[in-house]
């Protein structure tokens, strides 16, 4: 079957280390990262074994003309991706008018809506507002009962909220703000844009996962051109978040300090360094669609592949080799050989478990030793945005031939080419991949492209 | 207490404009929110959600009656539900 090339011709980004691309791209070649303890509170909750992570300041949302109703009718999960999506669409050069002001759409000018499509990653999806929304219910109903010889139960209620920062009432919207394609049909809804609007829910691999979608999808003549990406918000005020992944024994920070705690593929890593978030989204096109309008292509993406390890909701396989599978299948839908492969932006958690496993299987599926580095060593792990957000790093990092370093990598568990710190390299393909709890294995391969 | 009409006035003209996206200068208490500014059902539950946000009360869209609801009418809403915070024991 004749497939059409596909290309990136934009991109942006909301993270711990900037809510732009001009900040974020930087901050990594300076291996700069964005450790914190965790807020002290949350002690009261949860005795956990990781003490830090990596907050997200979410971005100033009304300069991008988002207003009160806006924040109080969307999860910061489906804000996040808005900002960034707008950032995208600019970076590609698109304008957008306003097509209602009441219902606040858009016109992307110059395209045509029908042959639009949104395709969205996210692990937890809005879970921030099903946390916060059924702290009220519960509490409002189960007054009397925490409170039983308290004549004033309500505004014991009422105080017990406080403390909990949530809302005292259940939203009206709280059932669209929890539900996790929100992210994909705000989108839609924001562009216009009347291509499917879809919502891949694949863990950790979910932004990978998207973008390869969307990939197929152009190349198959269903869209012309796609607002494509992942994003993740936790945003409950006592943890539960972080304590779910705490409690799975997957986080840093037991006993060493925040600022070296995180390390992938270092044989003292303790776990991954939980963040808060992030979005990362790009605007991907037929080639033609992108030439006809004078774009400037980035790259282009020769392939994708996903596969299953069929094994476990939590642990990474290496017996079953559906991972081997997944990079077999990636190179050969892309055309390529794995010694072309100049730069492989791996998944690199940080993990006991995923590190030794990813690296013996990067080293005998890449024997010709191309850079390896991980973005999670900087960023921590954005989950469901995480794939995205890496894709984007292995465009930049073609683009200047330049890629970051492998921050807090002292002894690695197998002996790969890890930058150590940023380097110059000449990058014609480069690879970047997830894998994802419950066994979801997904990559994709990029061609530099001048412009 | 009651709060000042004035400044319960105008806080719903702000909200009302942000919900509609406009001016605040189109509204009078005259106004009717469905027949005029052709508000739809989640136009009013956007409303209800930025008032309960404004004034820390609960307002349900359920209370707004189907038709001929002024902005007058919003803001006696608003005054009878903080009166009746106030009567709380």
């Amino acid at each position: 079957m004749n497939r059409r090339r596909v290309v990136v011709t934009g991109f942006g980004v909301v993270s711990a280390l900037g809510n732009s691309t001009d900040e974020f791209w930087p901050a990594c070649l300076e291996g700069r990262t964005c450790v914190e303890n965790v807020p002290a509170h949350w002690s009261e909750y949860y005795a956990s074994r990781s003490r830090i992570w990596s907050p997200l300041r979410l971005p100033d949302y009304s300069s991008y003309g988002l207003k009160r109703a806006d924040v109080l009718r969307y999860d910061p999960v489906v804000l996040n991706a808005i900002v960034a999506t707008e950032d995208a669409l600019i970076h590609a050069g698109f304008e957008h008018s306003v097509a209602d002001a009441r219902a606040r759409t858009y016109r992307i000018k110059g395209v045509n809506a029908d042959r639009v499509g949104v395709f969205i990653g996210t692990g937890l999806g809005c879970i921030s507002s099903a946390f916060n929304n059924y702290v009220p219910h519960l509490l409002g109903k189960a007054a009397d009962a925490i409170f039983p010889n308290d004549d004033q139960p309500r505004d014991r209620t009422e105080e017990l909220q406080r403390n909990l920062a949530t809302h005292p009432r259940v939203s009206p919207f709280a059932s669209v703000q929890s539900m996790a394609n929100a992210i994909a049909a705000q989108l839609s809804i924001r562009y216009g844009t009347r291509g499917a609007s879809e919502t891949l829910v694949y863990a950790c691999a979910a932004g990978t996962v998207a973008i390869g979608r969307a990939l197929r999808a152009i190349q198959h003549g269903e869209i012309d051109m796609a607002i494509v990406g992942g994003s993740e918000y936790y945003g409950d005020h006592a943890g539960g978040v972080f304590m779910a992944f705490d409690r799975l024994q997957t986080l840093a920070g037991t006993d060493e300090s925040a600022d070296t705690a995180n390390r992938p593929f270092d044989e003292n890593r303790s776990g991954f360094l939980f963040s808060q978030g992030g979005s990362g989204i790009v605007i991907l096109e037929s080639e033609q669609h992108a030439r006809d309008r004078g774009a400037a292509c980035h790259a282009a993406i020769r392939g994708m592949s996903i596969t299953s390890d069929a094994n476990s909701l939590a642990a990474i396989s290496e017996e079953n080799n559906a991972i081997e599978l997944m990079f077999k299948n990636l190179l050969q839908d892309s055309g390529l050989t794995a010694n072309e492969i100049q730069y492989v932006n791996a998944h690199g958690t940080s993990t006991l478990q995923n590190d030794p496993i990813e690296a013996r299987i990067l080293e005998r599926v890449f024997p010709s030793r191309p850079l390896v580095n991980s973005t999670k060593g900087l960023l921590g792990h954005t989950i469901g945005a995480s794939g995205a957000i890496e894709f984007i790093v292995t465009v930049l990092s073609m683009r200047d031939q330049r890629v970051h370093g492998c921050r807090n990598l002292e002894r690695p568990v197998v002996d790969l080419n890890y930058p150590r710190a940023a380097t110059d390299a000449t990058i014609d393909f480069a690879s970047t991949h997830s894998f994802g709890f419950g066994g979801h294995n997904a990559g994709l391969v990029l061609e530099r492209l001048a412009g | 207490m009651n709060q000042n009409r004035e400044s319960i006035r105008s806080a719903v003209f702000d909200c009302v404009a942000e919900t509609m996206n406009i001016p605040t200068d189109d509204l009078t208490e005259d106004t009717l929110i469905r027949e005029d500014l052709e508000a739809d059902s989640m136009d009013v539950v956007t409303l209800m959600v930025l008032l309960d946000d404004k004034f820390n009360a609960e307002f349900n869209p359920e209370d707004v009656p189907s038709e001929n609801v002024s902005l007058k009418w919003v803001v006696d809403h608003i005054m009878s539900k903080l009166e009746i915070m106030d009567d709380r024991p």
